[in-house]
């Protein structure tokens, strides 16, 4: 298990070339898989910052390794383009049920590292085990209501 | 389960979308059709203070559900402009807020200052109405359709038995009311 907070600001390698390819700004969450899919990188020259979850190849105490630098992308939809813009930013994202009701502002999330799932969220004064994503938006973070 | 509110509340709640997690706009008034005490959709306003006084009616088929803190709806196209619809329904709207409260016997109870709803995700209707006298407030729960008009609305005089002076208690003067079946001296809820 590996949490947000762990991962924000660490330092993105290339395997092949042992140069850091950046260090990592933010993380996007799918909210049909509820898991972590993606990373976006900063200190990059372009605007291939995109690096998707699955490209890691290891997830260290000190640096996330790819194989090649060249995993990185562009964004290629409206989701991906909200998320290089800020709009889907979860650290003091609004969190509310689908029932209407605000749980508190993001502090924290943790995802099994491996598969990106994530478990559980963090609100200051509680953690809370997911009982599932509804939706990921410029306003809020919206989960399933505890059933 | 369902959740008692006052209209109030739910006035100013921002209005999310369950597709894109979106504000699209602030309830500013709730309608509701007093023959049916259900709530028919809400009027909806831009968000701050130098926003649109109003974008667009939403209808309560539209609405998921509605929180505390946030009225859920499926996606922004549930918010409609007048011409789309609706404007019927607001157009035969009356300002409940301030209305007069007169027993069927004629005597002068005070003035409404809010609806109370009962709430079951987006479902609501109205349940009752909270009323300013001379010696507080009370609310008089809704047991059966009461006639309200441009001007009052009009109780059985024996509603002052059912009454509660707050939310707290309410369920069970409501409970009374619907289930009364004749005047019932002495029961009157004050919570």
């Amino acid at each position: 298990m590996i949490r947000l907070s762990q991962v924000r600001g660490q330092r993105v390698m290339a395997r092949d070339g042992a140069q850091i390819v950046g260090s990592v700004r933010r993380l996007l969450v799918d909210v049909v898989t509820d898991s972590v899919v993606a990373l976006q990188l900063e200190g990059t020259s372009d605007g291939r910052t995109i690096v998707e979850w699955s490209d890691l190849a290891a997830i260290g105490p000190d640096a996330l390794i790819v194989e090649s630098e060249d995993v990185r992308r562009g964004p290629l939809s409206v989701i991906e383009q909200d998320f290089v813009g800020g709009k889907l930013d979860l650290p003091n994202k609004l969190v509310l049920t689908d029932a209407g009701d605000a749980v508190g502002r993001l502090t924290d999330l943790a995802f099994d590292e491996a598969s990106g799932h994530v478990t559980e969220i963090e609100v200051p004064g509680h953690v809370l085990p997911l009982s599932g994503l509804v939706a990921l938006g410029p306003y809020a973070l919206i989960v399933a209501s505890p059933d | 389960m369902s959740r008692l509110c006052r209209a109030h509340e739910v006035m100013s709640l921002t209005i999310v979308t369950l597709d894109t997690a979106t504000a699209v706009g602030e309830v500013r008034d709730v309608l509701f059709d007093p023959s049916r005490s259900r709530v028919i959709g809400f009027t909806v306003r831009g968000r701050g203070l130098l926003s649109s006084p109003l974008i667009g009616l939403l209808p309560v088929e539209s609405v998921g559900a509605i929180g505390h803190d946030a009225v859920m709806i499926t996606s922004a196209t549930g918010v409609v402009s007048q011409r789309e619809g609706m404007d019927a329904a607001v157009a035969q709207q009356v300002d409940v807020i301030g209305r007069e409260v007169v027993s069927d016997t004629g005597a002068r109870l005070g003035e409404i200052v809010d609806v109370i709803l009962e709430v079951d995700r987006g479902e609501s209707e109205v349940v009752g109405y909270e009323i300013e006298a001379e010696a507080g407030r009370f609310i008089v729960p809704l047991g059966q359709s009461l006639p309200l008009s441009g001007d009052a609305l009009m109780v059985p005089a024996d509603a002052e038995h059912y009454t509660a002076n707050g939310l707290h208690g309410f369920r069970d003067a409501l409970e009374r009311a619907r289930g009364r079946g004749g005047t019932q001296r002495g029961e009157q809820v004050l919570a």
